[in-house]
């Protein structure tokens, strides 16, 4: 069942349902939005295993707090941001530290945006996801959360100017392997 | 970049991905074990609460079965006294036991004050006596209309008081007898007994450690209850204050400076022929600053269980631990929206969205020195502890805002 197929109400009884501990409800929430957390998460991740791991702690979490939901605002934005919470989480637990480390000979690649289209959705997640840890969180949480970077700064422990770095080179490592699939598809 | 990204975006952000199904069996597990997961917390707060009542109601039947106890006794005691009972009145009594060589004079002073009583007459002449105890009850007993007391051991030493309360004597005669005497009285009396209930207050400054430019102001107070002579329990209400600098520097900002220039222009004789006012609007740019302290105010629930060691004759040292139920937390200041802009919280009212209004428990501790400074009034200073356990952001906000604070802390205590 797609999120897009119900109605507030819905989700609304379901919500109610699952803070009361209907296990139906909660298992139709997780069926309604697992698939877009997962690729979430997968985009946070190393690989999938780890992915599905973020993916059930941010659920235990999601139901555990779901008492807390004010209401305001979807449901879906606010699952995103306990999921990307649990998700940074998980990576600080099981990564000694990002990897922020300067990068030499660094070269500016500007491919045509439209490439962008030729690609599917999954190829585009897995060059996202290929990217290092450091590059792909800021890249994630900037351009397709739509945090400031103020508030990476805040959420990764790191400067603002760090953040701002590694956005730009996580931008151009990501043309640069998209420039690099266009060429070896064509 | 802007097309770039916003293309990335598109693709990306509504992408889902395949989820295997053995994935919810881990996470309905994780859910079953945390709703039959007993609040352990709740059950320790419940007990801190009860645990005063149940002491004051132990204390109070254990009080009623001693007092029986010591009935019976003293019936048993009746036998053994012979002529002694002569004087002795069955309305009250007095138990005596360890008899040692001690003057009555010196007793008289000390323990009993009630005995130095030059005038006291034969028939008026009762008393209750508790020594070998710090506290001592006094008892006045001149509306009595006799003499009363039994005696417990060392029965052949018991002629002595008897003959030297006879004869009014008492303050410079020696008699054998010391330990514990307690009694009952049956007359009117005024007791010096100990209350275990006091109040308390606290003002505290602390630092928490997540923000270094930040501080922390706290105000409690409330009622204590002294378990024994080093326990004590104390709950009451609090106030605190977490006050976090925001400052923000955006350069290349403009404003409009609104300059008025007023001319005078005066005569040859000095006085004035025309006032000439000029308004106009300077635009300046620059560096802005913006500097505000955000409040985040909470009024808590404080309780909490101490030990009071006494390390000299006017000094004790303190430690004590809880915890703080909040019951409500404002916060207020400027927080950045997603395009680096201040925003006052209060006014967009994203206090809901982004900080809680209940922070949940936070654990406190503190290490103080105190003195009695008067008559049952205690000052203390020392070290003030609070760990909050829960985040003042709420879920919709996932930078974790949690804090730590020590700083000093300075109260006092009135016995009542």
């Amino acid at each position: 069942m797609s999120p897009l197929s119900l109605n507030k109400h819905t989700e609304n009884e379901i919500i109610a349902l699952c803070i009361k501990g209907d296990r139906n409800a909660c298992r139709q929430l997780f069926t309604m939005y697992s698939g877009k957390m997962m690729a979430l998460c997968y985009r946070f991740s190393r690989d999938r295993s780890e992915a599905e791991d973020m993916l059930q702690e941010g659920f235990v979490r999601i139901f555990d707090k779901l008492n807390l939901f004010s209401g305001q605002g979807s449901l879906e934005s606010w699952m995103r941001r306990v999921m990307i919470n649990n998700a940074l989480k998980y990576k600080q637990k099981h990564v000694t530290k990002y990897n922020y480390s300067e990068i030499e000979n660094f070269h500016i690649y500007d491919p045509n945006p439209s490439i962008i289209d030729e690609l599917s959705k999954e190829e585009i997640i897995r060059l996202v996801q290929s990217m290092p840890a450091g590059y792909k969180t800021v890249f994630n949480l900037y351009v397709i959360e739509g945090y400031s970077h103020k508030e990476i700064a805040n959420m990764l422990e790191i400067g603002e100017s760090t953040s701002r770095s590694q956005l730009v080179k996580a931008r151009t490592l990501l043309k640069e392997k998209l420039t690099n699939l266009i060429r070896l598809a064509g | 970049l802007k097309n770039f990204d916003e293309k990335i975006r598109d693709k990306l952000y509504d992408a889902e991905m395949p989820v295997s199904d053995h994935l919810w069996n881990y996470i309905d597990s994780q859910i079953s074990n945390k709703k039959e997961r007993p609040k352990y917390w709740l059950f320790f707060l419940v007990s801190l609460i009860l645990l005063p009542g149940f002491y004051l109601g132990y204390k109070s039947l254990s009080n009623k079965v001693n007092h029986q106890k010591e009935l019976a006794k003293l019936d048993s005691s009746q036998e053994i006294m012979g002529d002694i009972n002569n004087i002795i009145n069955n309305s009250n009594q007095i138990i005596v036991e360890n008899l040692k060589h001690t003057p009555v004079s010196k007793i008289s002073k000390l323990d009993m004050p009630f005995v130095s009583q030059k005038k006291i007459k034969k028939q008026n002449l009762s008393f209750q006596i508790i020594t070998n105890k710090n506290s001592l009850t006094r008892t006045s007993n001149r509306h009595q209309s006799s003499l009363n007391y039994s005696i417990l051991n060392n029965i052949e030493k018991l002629p002595i008081i008897k003959n030297e309360l006879l004869s009014n004597s008492i303050e410079s005669d020696y008699v054998d007898f010391k330990g514990e005497i307690s009694g009952i009285p049956q007359c009117p009396s005024f007791s010096g007994k100990q209350n275990n209930f006091y109040i308390y207050s606290n003002l505290g400054v602390n630092y928490p450690f997540q923000f270094l430019s930040s501080n922390t102001f706290s105000f409690d107070a409330g009622l204590g209850y002294q378990l024994n002579d080093n326990l004590f329990l104390q709950a009451g209400l609090s106030y605190n204050q977490i006050n976090v600098k925001f400052q923000l520097i955006e350069e290349g900002k403009s404003r409009n400076q609104t300059i008025t220039i007023i001319d005078t222009i005066f005569g040859t004789n000095g006085e004035i022929i025309d006032i000439e006012m000029n308004t106009f609007i300077n635009q300046e740019s620059g560096t802005k600053e913006t500097v505000v302290l955000n409040k985040h105010k909470q009024f808590d629930l404080p309780i909490s269980l101490g030990y009071r060691l006494p390390i000299s004759r006017r000094f004790n040292f303190m430690i004590s631990g809880g915890l703080a139920l909040n019951l409500r937390t404002n916060s207020s200041g400027l927080i950045l929206d997603s395009n680096n802009k201040p925003i006052d919280i209060a006014e967009n009212n994203l206090d809901r969205n982004l900080f809680s209004t209940k922070v949940g428990i936070s654990y406190t501790g503190a290490f103080k020195f105190e003195t009695e400074i008067l008559n049952d009034l205690y000052i203390n200073a020392g070290i003030d502890l609070r760990y909050y356990s829960g985040a003042f952001n709420s879920n919709e906000n996932p930078i974790d805002q949690k804090y730590l604070s020590v700083g000093l802390g300075t109260g006092m205590r009135y016995k009542f």
